[in-house]
This record gives structure tokens, C-alpha cells and sequence, in this order.
């Protein structure tokens, strides 16, 4: 009987011990180094107005790296995260690898961007800037130390760019964190995707990607994902099976010439009007000698290397002009 | 065999606390009741200063929120909420108050002011002193209501105060237009039987102004039309050759009136029909739906910066400014 009373005591101590180290493990998380994060809710109006002051000082700092992408008929948002123009943006906005894309800035400056790698199952993107300049950007959260009920804010150009309103703010809380999606009731609309979330220190914690029914469930990519796979994004590849965006398919890749086999090679006889060939300097007569850096001899093999590539890729040609070589490159157009 | 039961127990407790983790509470979301518990203070402001309106027989189902602008007991509404309604009522407080009279409509702003008949002395909200409205800062409106006591919805400031043009317009001048000059709207067409027709205008006609505004493009025109009905009256005024002309033109309604809704209204939940053309407006992020908007607009100090006048979109809700407002009832308040 002793032996058994003396049992429980030790296992309730320890159940309660444990309840215990949890509850202050919740309360006591120097998160973002703010009290904020540090209270389960408000309750006095100085901690509201502790959370309002740290929004409108930090919003006010990254406001200007939040950029408005213009993609075909639609908009998404992104995010400057390097003086150069490296952003941060979902896979679905970008939706290919080496895209030309133009990102807007708050003051309305239209610049040349292109699309770098993507995670197509989890929604992360990365692209560039390719016009020289120094850009206002933000810092990235890198310690993946954002927990349940933290408070954060969300920019984004909600409905496409309007120069008149600004990137359009919103503060929320986090509800939910999967490993690849985090959830808050910081809402998001069309528009908003690719845009930042951040801490309330101002530092990136997670990009926009989609919604769920519900005003309050809104997801986002988080930094993690974005980190894990930071050299692959660089490098412009295209990752994951996924509903985000899809893989380019091979042999839709179109060239715009018409050309036939001759006695000094294969040669160009017409050209589509603003084709993929036109644009890249092909002219009548060019005799094709290689294709990246592959000879070719005869069409049949020009053909062939072209049904391995999709819309969008860059290919690089070796022709022969009258007495000189010429180097030509061309991105494929759809066919 | 109890050693295992105290395993399995202290497995189950921990499995819980577990599982109680994965999810922020529901109460403690920005929304939520603890949250909402900090705003005490603004809602007792609502408590007394706001108002919610019903437009059924037994005074059950709100339709709107209004705002509380004077001490005997005129408040101001959303007027499209509430237009051609058999019955009105009104609660303030605790007490419902069924002499209630439809006073003045303001269509441009989509305003209605109302007049409870009692001996009562109402708590008028207090207007901010200042236009300023700072990104960012907390703005607490009427959320749910209880039949005594008023709730709080909060938010944000989200977005610059500024215009929100007409998407479209419910009424027609009768003409088709060329804007295509910078600058400047030139009739074209002026249809047979329409208001345009009757009053007057012709095809060459340069407009210059309806309504009182002053017309650079088709956008201008649409909101200058905004709030009107079929049958009201606006004047036009033209450049015919050298000579300014005016013109009074009776307005009808437009053909094909279904607004187009886009993907972005179907992911927003309760919007309000009328949600654009407006002069003026605050933006902020706070989950209203079309029958919570009506109500005041405060920051954390409890002055009311604006009232809400349309759930725009699942991340806007927008507010007519104080400083408008101000002017608009000294307008719509009859003069004794």
C-alpha cells in the first residue's frame, strides 16, 4: 500500500512538474526579444499600445522592399531581401524558372526582373532584379524561433498595385505551423501572394501562398523552407512535384524558321514574323552549324534536340553569315 | 499492473498537452474573446455611443450599425441597408426604441440620418479632434451584438486614406463616350428617350462637370453618379463650341446592372453591395461583414476617427472620416 502511495506522489510530482515546465516554456520565450510575444493576449492598454508602437515603427521599414510583381494579366507581391534585387516570392506567382517578369515599386518604377528557382510542392520562389541599382530590402529571420501565438504583420498589394493606397497592412497572430505552411489570422487575398510576413522586429518570417475558407485562414511559406533550400533557388532549379507550378514540357519549345537541308549545310529559308529565331538576330540564308554546343548536320537532328525542350528555354546556336561565324541566343517561344 | 496505469496515464496527459498545442485557442486570436477583453474601455464607448438597427417587425435581426451624433437622439446609418424598409427600429444601450424616423439621405456618401423620438438624453460619440489616421494603429468598431451589450470587432490601419472610385454605375445620363483626349469626355451618342436627350445635351458636347465635380475622364463621371437613383436629378455642365452650357438631367437606371463579381469577392465572405464610390475613405484590416458596418470608428484614446461604410473585400473594411462626417451631419441635421 505504502509502496504504491509513495509511486503516485513521485509520478504527479512529475506530471505536474512537466505541466509546469511547459506552461513557462510558452511564457517565457524571448522569441523576437519583444515582452509582446512574451504575454499570452493583452491585457492593459500599454500592452496594446506596445504592439502598435512596435507595428508602426517596423511597418514603416519594410514597406518600401515590398513589391508589386506584374505577371501577364494578373499580380503577385514579393519581397527585396538583398541591396541588389534578390527577392523572395511564392512558386505560383513566378510559376516557371528564368521568366521575364516586372516588379513594381511603391513610387511606380516598373523594373526588369527574372524568375529564379522554385519548390513547386510547397509554393517557394526566388527571383532577381536585373537592372542595376541599390534596393531598400529587409532582413531575413534566420533562427526559425517564431512559435504559436506570436504577433506578426503582413504587407502586400492586395488586388493588383494601386500607387494612390500603398502596399496594404494587416496584423495577426500564428495559429498553425506545419514545417512547410504557417497559419494566421493575418488576412490575405489576390494579390497578396508572394508578399512578406514578418516578426515584429520587421524581420521576414514567411511569404504568402494561399487561403482557406474563413477570413482567418490565411498560409503562408515559412523562412525555413526558403533556407533549406537556398542554393537550389539560386540556382534557378525547379524542385518538387506540386501544384504550385508546373514543370515546363518537353518539345513545346517553338523556334519560328523554316529551313532545309542544303549542299553547305541546313539552312535558314523563312523566319516567323516576331518569332523566337526573328527576335534573337536569325537571318535567311544563317547556316545552322551548332545547337548548344552540339554540331548539327542535317535538320533531323535540330528536330530532334528541340523535342527535349520546353517554352521558355534559352538555347544557343552557331551559325555561319556570308564569311563569318555568328553566335546566337534564343529563348523558345510557345508553340 | 497500477505501475502501467500511472504509464498510460501520464502518456494520455502528455499526448494532451501535445495536441492542445498544434492550434492557437481560438480566444486568443486578434479576435478572439481574451483579446477583445483588453478593448474594455472603446466598448463601453460603443456601449453608449452606437447604435444597432433592425428592419424587421420584431426588432430581432440587425441589419446595420449606426452612430450616435447627437444628444437627442439623431444617428447616422448606412443608407443602402435600410432604404425602402417597412419597419425601423433602433437600440441604443439596452433600450430598443421603435419611433424611429428615416430624416435625410446623403446618396454621394451612401448616408442616412435617422431621428429617435424619446425624452431620452443620448451619449453622442466624440470626434477626433485630428485628421490624422496612422498605419498601423489599432481601430476598434462594433463587432456581435447581445440584445444589451455591444461587442467589439479590432483591426488595423491598413492603406493611405484616399478616393475609392465607382466600379460601375446604377444610373446612366443616356450618352456614350469618348475619353481618348487626355483630359477630356466628349459625347459621341446621345440616346433617344434618355435623360441626356430630354435635357438637352448633344453629341459634340465636351462635359466639364456633373454634379458639381469637375470631369477629366469616365471614372469622374461614374463617380459623380455614385448613390444617385433612377428619376433624381444632377447638373451638367458642357463646353458647346466657345459657350458653357448647364444642364438638368433626370438620370435612369442602367441596363445591365449586375456587378461583375470577381475571384477575389468570392474568398471575402459578407461584402457590401454598395462598397465603392466614395469621396473619402480610411482603410483598415478589422473582419466586418455588410451588417456590422454603420457603426463608429475608434482608436485606442476613444475618440471616433470615422464610421464604417462599407465591408469592401475579405482584407478591407473602409470608414467615411471624421472630418467629413462632421461637415455632413451640420448638412443633414435639419436647422430649427
Amino acid at each position: 500500500m505504502m509502496e504504491i502511495r509513495s509511486f503516485f506522489n513521485r509520478y504527479t510530482r512529475s506530471l505536474a512538474w512537466l505541466w509546469a515546465c511547459f506552461v513557462f516554456s510558452q511564457g517565457s520565450s524571448d522569441a523576437n526579444g519583444l515582452d509582446i510575444n512574451e504575454q499570452k493576449v493583452p491585457r492593459t492598454q500599454e500592452d496594446l499600445i506596445a504592439i502598435q508602437d512596435a507595428l508602426v515603427k517596423n511597418s514603416a521599414m519594410v514597406r518600401e522592399a515590398t513589391v508589386s510583381i506584374s505577371i501577364g494579366d494578373g499580380f503577385g507581391s514579393g519581397v527585396i531581401v538583398s541591396p541588389d534585387g534578390l527577392i523572395l516570392t511564392a512558386a505560383h506567382v513566378t510559376a516557371a524558372v528564368g521568366k521575364d517578369l516586372t516588379v513594381i515599386l511603391n513610387d511606380g518604377t516598373k523594373l526588369k526582373a527574372l524568375s529564379m528557382g522554385l519548390m513547386a510542392d510547397t509554393d517557394a520562389a526566388m527571383m532577381r532584379i536585373v537592372e542595376e541599382g541599390s534596393y531598400p530590402h529587409v532582413s531575413i529571420n534566420r533562427k526559425d524561433d517564431y512559435e504559436l501565438g506570436d504577433w506578426v504583420f503582413c504587407l502586400g498589394h492586395s488586388g493588383g498595385f494601386d500607387q494612390v493606397r500603398g502596399p496594404v497592412l494587416r496584423l495577426g497572430r500564428i495559429l498553425k505551423d506545419t514545417d512547410t505552411t504557417l497559419y494566421t489570422d493575418c488576412k490575405v487575398i489576390g494579390g497578396d501572394s508572394g508578399g512578406p510576413l514578418f516578426d515584429m522586429n520587421g524581420h521576414l518570417i514567411a511569404i504568402h501562398s494561399r487561403v482557406n475558407q474563413g477570413v482567418v485562414s490565411n498560409l503562408h511559406v515559412p523562412m525555413r523552407e526558403y533556407i533549406a533550400n537556398w542554393e537550389a533557388l539560386e540556382d534557378s532549379k525547379f524542385l518538387g512535384e506540386g501544384a504550385f507550378a508546373q514543370r515546363p514540357v518537353k518539345g513545346s519549345g517553338f523556334l519560328g524558321i523554316g529551313s532545309s537541308d542544303s549542299d553547305d549545310g541546313l539552312r535558314v529559308d523563312k523566319l516567323l514574323k516576331d518569332g523566337a529565331a526573328e527576335k534573337a538576330g536569325f537571318m535567311v540564308g544563317d547556316l545552322i552549324r551548332k545547337m548548344n554546343d552540339e554540331p548539327i548536320a542535317l535538320k533531323e537532328e535540330m528536330v530532334k534536340a528541340l523535342e527535349e525542350l520546353a517554352t521558355g528555354d534559352m538555347v544557343s546556336f552557331l551559325v555561319i553569315r556570308g564569311d563569318e561565324e555568328v553566335s546566337l541566343q534564343v529563348k523558345l517561344a510557345e508553340k | 499492473m497500477n505501475y502501467l496505469l500511472f504509464i498510460s496515464i501520464l502518456s494520455f496527459g502528455c499526448s494532451i498537452c501535445v495536441f492542445a498545442q498544434t492550434r492557437l485557442p481560438s480566444d486568443e486570436m486578434v479576435n478572439g474573446k481574451l483579446v477583445s477583453a483588453a478593448f474594455e474601455p472603446q466598448r463601453e464607448i460603443l456601449q453608449q455611443s452606437s447604435a444597432v438597427i433592425y428592419t424587421d417587425e420584431k426588432s430581432r435581426i440587425k441589419s446595420v450599425y449606426g452612430v450616435v451624433v447627437s444628444d437627442d437622439g439623431y444617428i447616422l446609418t448606412k443608407a443602402s441597408e435600410i432604404e425602402g424598409k417597412e419597419f425601423l427600429s433602433v437600440r441604443v444601450g439596452r433600450d430598443l426604441f421603435e419611433g424611429v424616423e428615416l430624416v435625410e439621405v446623403n446618396g454621394r456618401w451612401d448616408l442616412a440620418l435617422l431621428k429617435v423620438n424619446s425624452d431620452i438624453t443620448f451619449e453622442p460619440i466624440v470626434f477626433s479632434e485630428s485628421d490624422e489616421v496612422v498605419r498601423g494603429h489599432w481601430v476598434i468598431s462594433n463587432g456581435s451584438t447581445l440584445r444589451s451589450k455591444r461587442r467589439v470587432r479590432v483591426g488595423v490601419i491598413s492603406a493611405h486614406t484616399r478616393i475609392i472610385h465607382s466600379a460601375g454605375s446604377d444610373v446612366v445620363l443616356g450618352v456614350s463616350l469618348d475619353d481618348k483626349t487626355v483630359d477630356e469626355v466628349k459625347i459621341v451618342k446621345v440616346f433617344e428617350d434618355s435623360g441626356a436627350q430630354k435635357a438637352g445635351l448633344s453629341a459634340g458636347d465636351i462635359i466639364r462637370e456633373v454634379g458639381g465635380a469637375s470631369i477629366a475622364n469616365t471614372t469622374d463621371i461614374f463617380d459623380s453618379l455614385a448613390g444617385k437613383k433612377d428619376g433624381e436629378s444632377i447638373e451638367v455642365v458642357v463646353l458647346r463650341g466657345d459657350d458653357e452650357k448647364t444642364f438638368v438631367v433626370e438620370v435612369k437606371s442602367a441596363e445591365n446592372k449586375e456587378k461583375m463579381v470577381t475571384r477575389n469577392d468570392q474568398m471575402s465572405g459578407e461584402i457590401s453591395n454598395r462598397r465603392d464610390g466614395f469621396p473619402r475613405v480610411i482603410d483598415h484590416d478589422t473582419p466586418l461583414s455588410n451588417v456590422s458596418v454603420g457603426g463608429p470608428l475608434l482608436t485606442l484614446d476613444g475618440m471616433c476617427i470615422g464610421m464604417n461604410i462599407a465591408r469592401a473585400s475579405r482584407v478591407a473594411t473602409f470608414a467615411i472620416p471624421a472630418l467629413e462626417l462632421r461637415a455632413l451631419i451640420e448638412e443633414m441635421i435639419p436647422k430649427k
